[in-house]
């Protein structure tokens, strides 16, 4: 995480750590980008597992934002809109929105980011989600982006910078 | 719902807000109400806050991060704002310089802490030039190896906000408020408070500095007297707090939910009444063509004309001051405090 916060302070790339156990293709932009998920514009991350789907911030986020030291999570029972804010993660002095990709009721949220928060830069895709929804509209995964057309906006927005 | 505002020559708009003296916990207030209900850029700076007040990051625990004896015993309020970063106990002689942008106004910033962070220490730069070796160092504002300005950011889906912190002048005896944090920057090294912190106003003068900071800021985007300062007050949760002291506990933490209901319900009724009183006052403005705004701030490239200037000024006490300067030409310089 050091080594990959020093590179992107030198325009440096570095790969990240990948986590073997799941199937991935390895971007240009160095960053994680899983097959079966999809992504929202803001880098944020949904799997679909049959009428639940977990949400979390992408590797590409993660790595941008630096070590995580807070993650404040909404609680069970309430519901989150597609591009709406429903929580907010904390690193190197700045707070940052996490939006919600689908709208949908929160059924489960990941209580373990409040002891341990720096999950989310070391398992982004794993232990690092933060919350479980219930879809409202499974329609609006079809308006999220596929891995290809993330990692493309992904090195559109580094290229511009 | 505020207007978004046009480029003008290929430059985003920005209004400035100028304080003197507001409490800190109104002008989080008004920050947070900025970032989250406008679509336009801000900067505000506050001339110093009213009285000494204890500032959190939105994670900081006051039990970790201050003496809480002390702070209790001396009625030192303590607050959490909504940005990130550490513990700041500021008073009458911090400075603070709040940039509000949307994400498309300055495009070749990425909306990432560190770009945001490099992005405003060349403005900084551009400030503190030849004065006192300044840089920033691990995301501080230093004069060597001593810090004088703390910032801290919110980012949002379309704006962020890179709030500054700086210490003109400060109490020494305050500085025994804080404990010293579990996580410090590597060039603090072992120091104490007092050895690791030095005052601005070693190097530089309150007005100088503002005026500096104004035009550099100038220099980057067309900043104006704000011209609208009603905003739309929409739902959305407010993570600044003002934290209260727990007597079964010994803590100090957030307010009863109905206390907390309550002051919340008094602060938003304040800041409507005051939010249309401006609203009348700048329609006012529009009907009475002689009144112009400020064209000071603007580089100096700007062809100079007679102006009236209205400044619109919020003093601690939360009585709107409408201050009219005579007619003259624009002083060259930087402007009279």
């Amino acid at each position: 995480m050091w080594a990959s916060s020093t590179a992107n302070a030198l325009r440096v790339s570095c790969p990240t750590r990948i986590p073997l156990s799941l199937p991935f293709s390895l971007s240009r932009c160095f960053s994680t980008v899983l097959e079966e998920l999809k992504y929202a514009s803001s880098h944020e991350w949904v799997k679909l597992e049959g009428s639940v789907a977990t949400i979390g911030i992408t590797d590409h986020a993660q790595d941008h934002l630096g070590e995580v030291v807070f993650a404040e999570v909404p609680e069970a029972g309430g519901s989150v809109t597609q591009g709406s804010s429903f929580g907010a993660v904390e690193s190197v002095k700045a707070t940052s929105d996490v939006n919600s990709p689908i709208s949908g009721d929160i059924v489960e949220v990941n209580t373990k980011l409040t002891e341990s928060p720096g999950l989310i830069n070391s398992s982004p895709y794993e232990d690092g989600w933060m919350i479980k929804v219930k879809p409202s509209n499974p329609s609006e995964l079809g308006s999220l982006m596929g891995p290809k057309e993330y990692t493309k906006h992904c090195e559109e927005e580094d290229a511009s910078h | 719902m505020s207007v978004p505002q046009a480029r003008k020559g290929g430059r985003p708009l920005m209004n400035l807000v100028r304080f003197k003296g507001i409490p800190i916990l109104k002008q989080l207030h008004l920050e947070e109400q900025l970032l989250r209900t406008s679509s336009n850029n801000w900067c505000i700076i506050n001339d110093g806050t009213n009285a000494p007040n204890i500032v959190m990051g939105l994670s900081g625990k006051p039990s970790e991060l201050l003496e809480l004896k002390p702070v209790l015993r001396d009625g030192i309020p303590v607050i959490r704002r909504f940005t990130g970063g550490g513990t700041v106990i500021v008073d009458p002689g911090t400075i603070f310089v709040t940039l509000i942008c949307n994400k498309d106004a300055v495009p070749d910033v990425q909306p990432y802490p560190r770009s945001i962070m490099q992005w405003s220490s060349l403005l900084y730069n551009e400030v503190f030039q030849g004065i006192g070796d300044f840089h920033l160092c691990e995301n501080d504002y230093v004069f060597g190896n001593r810090k004088f300005g703390g910032n801290a950011q919110s980012i949002t889906r379309k704006r962020w906000i890179h709030h500054t912190s700086f210490l003109w002048d400060f109490e020494s005896r305050n500085m025994a408020y804080l404990k010293l944090p579990k996580k410090v920057p590597e060039y603090r090294l072992a120091r104490s408070h007092m050895e690791f912190i030095c005052r601005m106003k070693d190097y530089m003068t309150r007005s100088v500095f503002i005026a500096k900071t104004v035009r550099a800021i100038g220099n980057r985007v067309q900043v104006h007297a704000a011209e609208d300062l009603y905003f739309c007050f929409l739902e959305f949760r407010i993570p600044t707090k003002l934290l209260c002291f727990w007597p079964m506990t010994g803590e100090i933490g957030e307010e009863n939910q109905h206390i907390c209901l309550l002051f919340s319900l008094f602060l938003e009724l304040l800041m409507t009444l005051e939010a249309v009183f401006l609203l009348v006052l700048c329609r006012l403005s529009r009907i009475f063509p002689c009144i112009l705004y400020n064209t000071q701030w603007l580089p100096a490239t700007t062809p100079k004309r007679n102006i009236t200037m209205v400044e619109i000024e919020i003093d601690a006490s939360n009585v709107i001051n409408l201050i009219t300067l005579a007619t003259s030409q624009p002083p060259d310089g930087f402007p009279d405090e």
